[in-house]
């Protein structure tokens, strides 16, 4: 319940931005009433709550300032300097992306000419595209994903989070305020994935024109990694232990409180159970995101149509909601797709693989075997194959109301995982399984990701906590894996203040396309066998 | 109204085509009467007299009698020349694939289609396969039998002849005896022997359609999506090149000397007839699916636009962006590629009109309501289209085929390189092979040379890998090497040598 009223903020959040920004929810123009979960549009927002933007919060969050076991204060800097979010609007004023709008002015579909930094679309995600009346003197759109984009407007709680006791006040305090409680692995995921996957709601869909125009492609999330990669300018809870000094003793009691406020002890690992709640997180939102669009694609064909005006929304299928491998890829023989064969009927698409492979991992830590975690997922989305199997792409109402049923059993199973310890002994056994299950299964390109990432943090973790380096063995199978998986992501992210290279991006993309389509899943099967030994 | 019309039909659905009070089916079958084949069967019989007809009700015969009744050796059983028609039977059995594609249907790929279409039959003797085989409806084009059997049983011992010589020919059952006991039999005309349900083979559109009924599909026994993305291999006819490759039962060499065009006349022929045939199907897809029936059918897009590796973009970005595709599903142009190579040069209103037409599917089946368009608007536009074909083959039946001009006209109208996909450039390479042929091109000639280079460059690789220290050699099913720019070249080099050699001709 906490986690659906947090969310709710953060929908009520930009409902406000995306209305005020001109875009008309398709839903609104309708009174059918849509499957009770599918999250389609979000209430009006807070009218005090200003974006101050990145200036203000760089009073403080600035290299040099002093810091402590609590707070780094060079967040801005590290944002600044080593994070892409911050490149994310520069990035529509690239070659690129100009290419990408002529193309789908094209298409007439109803783009404008306006270049894709003025696009609402676009600026959803590579901007904090919130309503102008909502944007402090300090606030610049040219920031990108700054820091009111995930934290939220800071307007109603700047002051008070400078003290010291701001820290242990609960989640739903500083969310009544205003401030994204990112602390909590769901809500965190759920932001994440708004953009890297996508949300409806939220106005933030990446369609498979924008694809076929030249967005790249959107490779399977794992929030843990991602934030590692980003790279992180906060520490774990954990981390914050271990960088206490022997007379913080009023740290220790503060952070001792945080995590009993979240009903763990010191034992558990907050990383590695991010993972698993990341990772049925990217399910619910996968199939969040198909529903909507389905329900929206519903709605487009029984309104009557206007005329001359093309619609800029497909009506169904909605083909960047599924998985792009079922269709994209060379036919041959001997192929591994083939070994692996496919549920439900032939040559009907299905949605994304990479959220289960997570979502199997963290039902086999729920206490199940791996047949047993297979069952229930495929039990869980059989509404959903139903619906799919039915013609390509299914029927679109279908669609919608299975992925409410689908819904309400993701959620189901998160209940589940944040009841469950995430300590020693059980991370020994999740990584124990991730090399049973990557040595067994014949996964595709980013499912094989989901584990080996997982692995990485849960390793990772692991060493932190024992202050004991991986062993030489497991380090070189993880160099193998990201030789074939390429576990880092893409370059630009060391580079200072400046605009990615768009040539030295395009090559790297390039490359990182031709792995994907080189992938053999044999290979990798071998180096987890491999990776069980260590 | 030829009564030809029958091919494949039982007399109860002749005499429902015929029923008067049909004003838009007859209106549709004058314009397909102009043709003198008669080969708008299913059309007229089944989607568009639908909603006007009322079934009849009719006790069905079972109209195959199966290869036995031809194989004597007195008929045409005998041992000797393949060109000898008293050999057709033994040609057939022992060189002619159909004779084995009942076979087909036992090995272990068929077996698998099944699983993967989730029928469990692990008998491939038993009853229930062939029942299966028959709801999939492989039976239909993989042995002697026929989905407008009435709801007659098919029977087994006939059906598992492979696609034997009524298949073609037509069902024998009323034939049969006037033809081999009648000593004037050869003196009947077509339409005459088409009554009693014999198919005229000497007819050229009549024999291509005979073949698109399969090689292309037909309502009731299509290859579909489904069936392909179970492991069945998609289907690429190309009338000229299928009739060359086959085991001829009959004296084709002299046929051909008496015509030396008629490589060329089939490649025309063939073109025309397979866009009939494809629309036709497109037609009974659409509307089916506007009845409320699977929609969209895949089957009907360039594989290639959706199967190919996301590394690799180049030319279908070409293509499609410049059409404003970008990210939608285009219509395959494997049967409409080379459409414009045979209306060039001429005024025919006929000729522009099926074009015209055919855009205008082209527009419904990509842009209509993007990504997938509106089953019923494609069902309408197909059926526009379908008719304007028609009538421009009809209002050419008369015209001389020039093989000269026709290579003229590919260089001129054909696909290019910039705008190409696979399916039409291959269409290309494969009007060449044809039209070398029909201007008796002598074998000796260095154009072969550049035919096999470029026949090389649009096959499907075939790749050796090594993985942990292990070769293993990948099969491509799809163009995963193609650039149409690597090609047009070659094309052009080839064209210019063809025209050159059609003007040196005495």
């Amino acid at each position: 319940m906490k986690q659906a009223s947090l969310f709710r903020l953060r929908l009520m959040l930009l409902a406000a931005l995306l209305c005020s920004a001109g875009v008309v929810f398709e839903n609104q123009l309708l009174g059918s009433d849509p499957p009770a979960r599918l999250e389609l549009t979000a209430p009006a927002y807070h009218p005090e709550d200003k974006f101050l933007g990145v200036k203000e919060c760089h009073l403080c969050h600035r290299r040099g300032a002093e810091d402590n076991a609590w707070v780094r204060l060079d967040e801005v800097h590290r944002w600044e300097s080593m994070d892409r979010h911050s490149q994310a609007y520069k990035t529509l004023e690239s070659e690129r992306s100009a290419t990408m709008i002529e193309i789908l002015r094209r298409s007439d579909r109803g783009w404008s000419d306006k270049p894709a930094y003025q696009q609402d679309r676009c600026l959803n995600c590579h901007a904090l595209n919130c309503p102008v009346e909502l944007r402090g003197e300090r606030f610049e759109i040219s920031n990108g994903i700054g820091c009111g984009a995930c934290h939220g407007p800071s307007e109603r709680w700047l002051i008070q989070h400078h003290r010291t006791n701001w820290r242990t006040e609960s989640e739903e305090k500083k969310q009544s305020l205003g401030m994204i409680p990112l602390q909590n692995p769901a809500v965190k995921t759920k932001l994440c994935l708004s953009c890297h996957l996508g949300n409806t709601a939220e106005g933030k869909v990446v369609t498979h024109e924008m694809y076929a125009a030249g967005h790249p492609i959107l490779p399977g999330f794992e929030v843990e990694t991602y934030s590692d990669l980003e790279p992180p300018h906060w520490r774990t809870l954990h981390q914050k232990l271990l960088e206490l000094g022997a007379d913080d003793e009023k740290e220790r009691e503060q952070i001792e409180k945080v995590i009993k406020a979240r009903n763990k002890d010191f034992a558990d690992y907050e990383r590695a159970t991010t993972v698993l709640v990341g990772g049925v997180i990217g399910l619910r939102q996968t199939v969040m995101l198909l529903g909507t669009q389905a329900h929206l694609a519903d709605e487009a064909l029984h309104r009557p149509k206007k005329d001359g005006v093309s619609s800029d929304m497909p009506a169904w299928p909605r083909l960047a909601q599924f998985d792009c491998a079922a269709c994209h890829h060379d036919l041959r023989q001997p192929s591994w797709r083939i070994r692996r064969g496919f549920t439900g009927k032939p040559g009907r698409p299905g949605i994304r693989q990479w959220p289960t492979a997570l979502t199997k991992l963290a039902i086999v830590h729920l206490g199940r075997t791996p047949d047993e975690a297979d069952e229930e997922i495929a039990k869980g989305l059989k509404p959903l194959r139903e619906a799919l199997d039915q013609q390509p792409f299914g029927r679109p109402e279908r669609i919608a109301a299975a992925a409410d049923t689908v819904l309400a059993w993701a959620d189901q199973l998160l209940k589940e995982i944040n009841a469950k310890k995430l300590d020693d002994a059980a991370a020994e056994r999740l990584l124990s399984e991730i090399c049973l299950l990557g040595g067994k299964e014949i996964l595709d390109f980013d499912s094989a990701r989901q584990l080996a990432w997982a692995y990485r943090v849960t390793s990772e973790e692991m060493a932190q906590r024992s202050r004991m380096e991986p062993t030489s063995a497991e380090s070189s199978i993880l160099a193998q894996l990201n030789k074939e998986l390429y576990l880092g992501l893409a370059p630009g992210r060391e580079r200072k203040q400046t605009a990615i290279e768009a040539k030295e991006w395009a090559t790297d993309y390039a490359t990182r396309l031709q792995a994907r389509m080189d992938y053999d899943p044999e290979r990798v099967q071998k180096l987890f066998a491999r990776l069980a030994a260590r | 109204m030829d009564e030809s019309t029958s091919m494949y039909q039982d007399r109860a659905s002749i005499e429902r085509l015929a029923s008067p009070a049909q004003g838009s089916l007859w209106r549709l079958l004058a314009a397909l009467a102009v043709l003198g084949t008669g080969i708008a069967v299913v059309v007229g019989g089944h989607r568009v007299a639908r909603s006007e007809v009322p079934a009849v009700e009719s006790t069905p015969i079972p109209q195959f009698i199966g290869v036995d009744s031809c194989a004597s050796a007195s008929c045409h059983g005998d041992v000797g020349s393949a060109a000898d028609s008293s050999c057709a039977y033994t040609t057939w059995a022992s060189n002619d694939p159909h004779a084995r594609a009942y076979q087909v249907l036992f090995n272990e790929r068929s077996q698998q289609m099944l699983s993967r279409l989730g029928i469990a039959v692990d008998d491939t003797a038993s009853p229930a396969y062939f029942q299966a085989l028959r709801e999939q409806r492989c039976l239909y084009c993989h042995g002697t039998a026929t989905p407008s059997d009435g709801g007659v049983e098919p029977d087994e011992a006939i059906v598992s002849q492979g696609v034997g010589c009524e298949m073609c020919h037509g069902p024998a059952r009323q034939w049969l005896l006037p033809h081999f006991q009648d000593p004037h039999w050869s003196d009947r005309g077509p339409a005459e022997k088409s009554r009693l349900g014999m198919v005229d083979m000497a007819n050229l559109p009549l024999r291509v359609r005979t073949c698109t009924k399969c090689h292309v599909g037909a309502s009731g026994m299509d290859v579909n999506h489904d069936l392909i993305a179970a492991g069945h291999p998609r289907l690429t006819f190309e009338a000229a090149a299928y009739h060359a490759l086959w085991p001829k039962h009959w004296d084709y060499a002299e046929q051909r000397l008496a015509d030396p065009g008629l490589p060329t006349q089939l490649w025309k022929i063939g073109q025309q007839q397979s866009a009939v045939a494809a629309t036709e199907l497109l037609h009974q897809r659409a509307q089916h699916a506007a009845d409320g029936g699977t929609w969209p059918e895949l089957a009907e897009y360039d594989c290639y636009a959706c199967h190919h590796s996301l590394a690799d973009q180049a030319w279908r970005k070409r293509r499609y962006e410049s059409e404003g595709l970008t990210g939608g599903l285009p219509w395959n142009e494997w049967y409409t590629a080379m459409l414009p190579s045979l209306a060039t040069g001429t005024a025919s209103p006929q000729a522009h009109a099926a074009l015209n037409s055919l855009k205008k599917l082209r527009n419904a089946m990509t842009k209509g309501d993007y990504p997938t368009p509106s089953a019923q608007q494609v069902a309408d536009t197909s059926r526009e289209a379908l008719n304007r074909l028609q009538d421009w083959i009809a209002s050419e039946a008369a015209a001389p085929v020039v093989t000269g001009e026709l290579i003229a006209a590919v260089g001129e109208s054909g696909p290019t390189s910039d705008l190409g996909t696979w399916d039409a450039m291959t269409q290309r390479y494969l009007a060449l092979v044809a039209l070398a042929d029909g201007a008796r091109v002598p074998l000796s000639d260095p154009v072969y040379e550049d035919l096999r280079k470029l026949r090389k460059l649009l096959t499907f690789p075939t790749v050796r890998e090594s993985i942990d220290q292990k070769r293993r050699t990948i099969d491509y099913d799809s163009p995963a090497t193609f650039e149409p720019r690597d090609v047009q070249q070659l094309l052009e080099k080839i064209e210019s040598r063809l025209i050159a050699n059609d003007a040196n001709e005495p």
